[in-house]
């Protein structure tokens, strides 16, 4: 009985992820970036990061299938003053010694339109960033490539691509990063934006 | 003598300034903060995404400048008390 349990699970399992690709967002090429921004009345600032990573499983049939995470490590975050870097990354505000790593997992996909090739969607997920991780709904623009992973490494690997785009807003004060202190020199509100392709290798 | 060394530092300020207020105004008087590296707008042809190159480059924002003026004022203050010694050491 138990055995038949087993066997009618894994049977399912297989079934409700039939055609679900894996893509993985380590990009050697430096082109998945995030960038941020936070404008406050006396200062803006603005910087970026291309160390990211994670994988996302998809099915391109079914936008609303959809799992994974993606990772920032957060000591590659810059911004282009060397002092204000310092300072970014330091205690007092990311902490990255403690904190290495900004993740956003995944919970569940909400609205999705599709229309060819590309979707829309609202991305329920766990976004976690100093060692706090709070719930956020982000609108995600997904665009499916099949077979460009070719073009995109010279004919070496065949696969697909996978690209993400979303754009959303953090307080970091929500965060536990100097809630409601400096706010005249560091917004509060910091402007997110991604923009990363996934590669999925064919086996 | 002490004519010289009061001339000489003020020219040394003089020239500290004029040189830190070029270096700002040539490299496009940049209003923010002083950057070691300017970013460089691409786009992948494959996937569409837009992207930054980084590109080192030094560029004096007008947290130089104020160090600069700063620094050129203090040596323009020595340059009194520099004479200033220099005729009480020659008196006696």
């Amino acid at each position: 009985m138990k055995i038949q349990a087993l066997a009618l699970a894994a049977l399912l399992s297989t079934h409700a992820f039939a055609g679900e690709v894996s893509f993985d967002f380590k990009d050697p090429k430096g082109v998945n970036n995030i960038v941020f921004k936070l404008d406050a009345p006396l200062e803006s600032i603005s910087g970026t990061t291309n160390g990211i990573s994670g994988t996302i499983k998809a099915d391109p049939a079914n936008p609303e299938n959809i799992e994974g995470k993606i990772i920032v490590d957060a000591k590659t975050l810059t911004v282009p003053n060397p002092m204000m870097q310092e300072h970014m990354l330091g205690e007092e505000w990311l902490d990255t010694a403690k904190h290495p790593e900004i993740t956003f997992e995944i919970k569940e996909v909400l609205n999705s339109k599709k229309d060819g090739n590309s979707g829309t969607a609202e991305v329920k997920g766990l976004f976690t960033l100093k060692g706090v991780s709070k719930e956020v709904i982000v609108p995600v623009k997904v665009t499916y490539l099949p077979g460009r992973l070719a073009d995109r490494t010279g004919g070496k690997i065949e696969g697909d691509l996978l690209v993400v785009r979303t754009n959303f807003q953090i307080n970091r004060g929500d965060y536990g990063i100097k809630q409601g202190e400096n706010l005249d020199k560091v917004s509060d509100v910091i402007d997110i934006s991604l923009a990363l392709a996934g590669a999925a290798p064919k086996k | 003598m002490k004519f010289l060394f009061r001339t000489l530092t003020r020219l040394l300020a003089l020239f500290l300034l004029s040189t830190c207020l070029s270096w700002w105004w040539f490299s496009g008087a940049d209003l923010g903060w002083t950057k070691t590296y300017v970013t460089i707008p691409a786009t992948d042809e494959i996937t569409g995404i837009q992207y930054e190159v980084k590109q080192e480059k030094f560029v004096p924002g007008v947290d130089f400048v104020t160090a600069g003026i700063g620094l050129s004022l203090a040596i323009f203050a020595a340059s009194f008390l520099l004479s200033h010694k220099t005729s009480k050491i020659q008196q006696t």
